[in-house]
């Protein structure tokens, strides 16, 4: 896997916790969320991505913990 | 003053067949409480990622609706009895940082127009490489 998930370091992107295609993206193969050096994100962007994680974990779209 | 919440509802997954039912009696709690909705996005029957309240399967129907911020406590404490719904979310739409977004994504597709507030697909960019996405 790519050090930099994404190279989104300006301007402003949002998410959505209902978009569970890209939130998987930032979380490791346990469902925990990546760390913001992995990441690449500004700590906005990576404030408002947890928050979105953490929301869809709670409508259960994503898991808490991953059991592969 | 009324501002536009996102309502997430997750009904009980034997309710598929007769979901009209449970989704009027949540409609009539929403305007109950002064509030109206004004979308609703359904995505039917879907696995859970981890049981809830027992569920492995949801029903999913997500809503925006305009309340007032002090009937929100009121529709949480209606919606936490009712048996039809097993899991519920309701948040505020930030509405500044979705637009911010948006026309962000759109001035970089394309940097000579104005800013529009048209939503733009993360996928369909063109100036991403394929290395980046995962």
């Amino acid at each position: 896997m790519a050090k930099n998930i994404t190279r989104e370091t300006t301007g402003s992107i949002y998410f959505d916790y209902k978009d569970v295609k890209t939130l998987q993206r930032y979380v490791n193969q346990y469902g925990q969320i990546e760390v913001r050096k992995r990441t690449g994100l500004t700590e906005m962007q990576q404030r408002r991505l947890a928050k979105a994680i953490k929301r869809a974990r709670h409508i259960a779209l994503i898991p808490f913990i991953a059991s592969n | 003053m009324k501002s536009t919440y996102e309502l997430a509802v997750l009904y009980h997954p034997d309710l598929e067949i007769d979901i009209d039912k449970a989704e009027a009696k949540v409609s009539k709690i929403i305007t109950d409480n002064g509030g109206e909705v004004t979308n609703k996005e359904s995505w039917g029957k879907r696995k859970t990622a981890y049981p809830v309240k027992g569920h492995e399967h949801a029903v999913y129907v997500f809503y925006a609706v305009e309340l007032e911020g002090a009937s929100v406590q009121k529709i949480e404490s209606v919606l936490n009895i009712t048996d039809e719904v097993i899991r519920f979310l309701i948040v505020k739409q930030d509405e500044k940082a979705q637009s911010k977004a948006a026309s962000f994504r759109a001035k970089r597709k394309n940097p000579d127009a104005d800013e529009k507030p048209e939503r733009t697909e993360r996928h369909s960019r063109s100036d991403r490489n394929e290395e980046g996405e995962r």
